[in-house]
């Protein structure tokens, strides 16, 4: 199980988005960090087949990213996402059930299993206009893994969560990551902070740091700040 | 992968979002009413029921000196009705002057002069139209299969049935424009698109459940407003006088049909018509990912195609004919006098062209949605 990005590049006119980016990831919970405009958003883009990359690619074990294959195992989330205001919750996942190919029993049961794992079960049959924002989030969290994703991308899953909300989201991650590679782009170091194995650090559309993050290294908050201001594309890569 | 067996689930939602876009509900339910009301006003708004019943003391007669002579009894010299007793001649006498028009005066006429001068008209039109030899045979052809003297019949009846078949399709671009502009914006405006993208039946297969969703709400809606139309018609008016040649209502037709006939065509091309102004709508919404601008094309296509078929000079004749076949211009009683014929091998009239036309057209929109849908991912 791996996913592996070789020298991704992006461009939009004059401005290179994503400069020749490379990376692996396995199974586990990967931290994306990088301030708002480090391109993190296009990066993950062309990871879920959005969006083409001007050079590079992206492929899962062999498979390329544009392929059906791929997006079978694929679940994405991404930032500022949209819903359907009239749709209740469970239409919407049943939509989205459809959409991931699962078919109508699976997805029931499925829809069942996660209305109960993101806490909105009595919430189900209300029309998303009337959820809050964090309920709004959860519901999001529940298409991108409605279909057992093996590649889960997360693109600043967290905004909008109260603090109970980012302890129960963390601990779903956490979870899903012992069977899934999930990779978690944020610009809030704490997210990351507890369950990513590995960190991936990114300025103007380069990684300037990649490697793996214990505890006992320190707060991984000072050393991103001191990454980012040095702006080092030194790779420790411990 | 399972992508088969949740192409129906696709649909159903597709058909949901449409079902829950407020606008295009409104505006079904306020056309569905007026539906009722063309019902009533398009026959009603032209005659009373008393002097229907006059008119249809004159029904089934034949078009003769024994007819005409009656007329000129009941009019003055100018063609007016003198005397309200005379009111049965009432709209026998305005299907006469519309075939005498500015070209024969009341003192001249009789039967002979009546059918002559509807025949001067015609090649009057004709030459107008540029018509090839082919084109004049083939007219000629169905001329000779008219039955004279043409048997009067009123046409209140037709006339509100035909024309009111006409104005569904103007409804129908409202409520197409109101129910599909937003079909593929919706995604790109709500931001759902990115994971519809990601998603593994979130291209192909969910392009046509779209198209599907879009085309069967569109096809429901005007079957709903014909079935309305045609009961309310026939429950309130009946439908006499629809078994009658065409000719009773449009005169200079050289077409073989029945008043019936006509109204069979004009439901054909409604529905047909109503398919691919659907497709269009559905291929502009994929393009331009804009509700607003969506509608804007849809409607100003339309009403910019309706207004230019008439500008258009016969001169240049493969536009105008294009122009004429499109359902803006098409869906109308009056096509009957389009007499330039289309020429697929053999010669056909617009109302036998247009539906393979839209047929090839609708499947065309799709396709071409198809591919830029497809190629939609930057």
């Amino acid at each position: 199980m791996e996913l592996k990005a070789d020298r991704l590049t992006r461009k939009y006119d004059r401005k290179t988005a994503v400069d020749g980016m490379s990376f692996e990831l396995q199974k586990g919970v990967t931290g994306l960090l990088g301030a708002n405009g480090a391109g993190k958003t296009t990066l993950i883009k062309m990871m879920c087949g959005i969006l083409a990359p001007t050079s590079g690619e992206i492929t899962y074990d062999g498979v390329p990213v544009k392929s059906e294959e791929y997006r079978n195992v694929l679940g994405y989330l991404p930032q500022d996402f949209g819903y359907y205001p009239d749709f209740t919750g469970r239409d919407f996942l049943m939509y989205f059930a459809a959409l991931k190919g699962l078919g109508k029993k699976d997805a029931k049961e499925r829809c069942a299993e996660l209305f109960h794992l993101v806490n909105l079960e009595d919430k189900a049959d209300v029309k998303i206009r009337n959820y809050s924002g964090g309920m709004k989030q959860r519901i999001g969290i529940a298409q991108a893994i409605i279909n057992r994703p093996e590649i889960l991308i997360l693109d600043e899953p967290t905004a909008g969560l109260d603090p109970g909300e980012r302890v129960r989201f963390r601990n779903l991650i956490e979870e899903l990551g012992k069977e899934s590679i999930v990779l978690l782009s944020t610009h809030i170091v704490s997210d990351i902070e507890h369950v990513a194995g590995r960190i991936i650090m990114m300025r103007a559309g380069q990684i300037i740091w990649q490697g793996t993050w214990k505890e006992e290294d320190g707060s991984l908050e000072d050393f991103y700040l001191k990454q980012f201001e040095s702006g080092s594309k030194e790779s420790i890569n411990a | 992968m399972h992508k088969n067996r949740t192409f129906g689930t696709l649909y159903k939602y597709e058909l949901l979002k449409i079902f829950k876009n407020k606008v295009a509900v409104i505006t079904f339910m306020v056309l569905f009413i007026f539906t009722f009301l063309q019902g009533e006003f398009e026959v009603s708004g032209n005659v009373t029921p008393e002097a229907l019943e006059q008119y249809r003391t004159l029904s089934g007669r034949a078009i003769d000196d024994t007819l005409i002579s009656e007329l000129l009894d009941a009019t003055d010299e100018s063609g007016r009705i003198v005397s309200d007793s005379d009111i049965a001649y009432e709209d026998f006498n305005d299907w006469v002057c519309d075939v005498i028009g500015y070209g024969l005066s009341y003192s001249d006429l009789n039967e002979t002069s009546l059918y002559q001068e509807r025949k001067r008209t015609i090649q009057e039109a004709h030459e107008l139209s540029c018509l090839t030899e082919a084109e004049e045979g083939y007219w000629a052809d169905g001329e000779s299969r008219i039955s004279k003297p043409i048997v009067y019949h009123d046409t209140v009846v037709t006339a509100g049935v035909l024309e009111g078949t006409t104005n569904l399709l103007i409804m129908m671009v409202v409520i197409i424009a109101t129910a599909l502009s937003s079909v593929f914006a919706m995604e790109t405006q709500r931001k759902t698109d990115p994971m519809i993208r990601a998603s593994l039946c979130g291209n192909r297969e969910l392009y046509f459940a779209k198209i599907l969703a879009g085309m069967s709400y569109v096809l429901g809606a005007i079957l709903i407003l014909l079935g309305v139309f045609y009961a309310y018609i026939g429950i309130r008016w009946g439908f006499d006088g629809m078994e009658y040649a065409i000719q009773t209502y449009r005169p200079f037709s050289q077409m073989a049909l029945t008043n019936l006939q006509l109204a069979g065509i004009l439901i054909m091309l409604t529905i047909l018509g109503s398919l691919l102004i659907s497709a269009f709508s559905l291929f502009v919404s994929c393009i331009t990912r804009n509700g607003i601008a969506a509608m804007a094309v849809i409607i100003g296509t339309h009403l910019g195609l309706f207004a230019l078929s008439s500008m258009i000079p016969y001169g240049m004749r493969a536009l105008s004919q294009f122009f004429c076949l499109m359902p803006a211009t098409l869906v109308s009683s009056r096509l009957v006098y389009e007499f330039r014929l289309v020429n697929a091998g053999k010669l056909l009239t617009c109302y036998q062209a247009a539906p393979v036309l839209y047929i090839l057209m609708t499947a065309l929109f799709i396709i071409i949605g198809s591919i830029a849908y497809d190629r939609q991912v930057k």
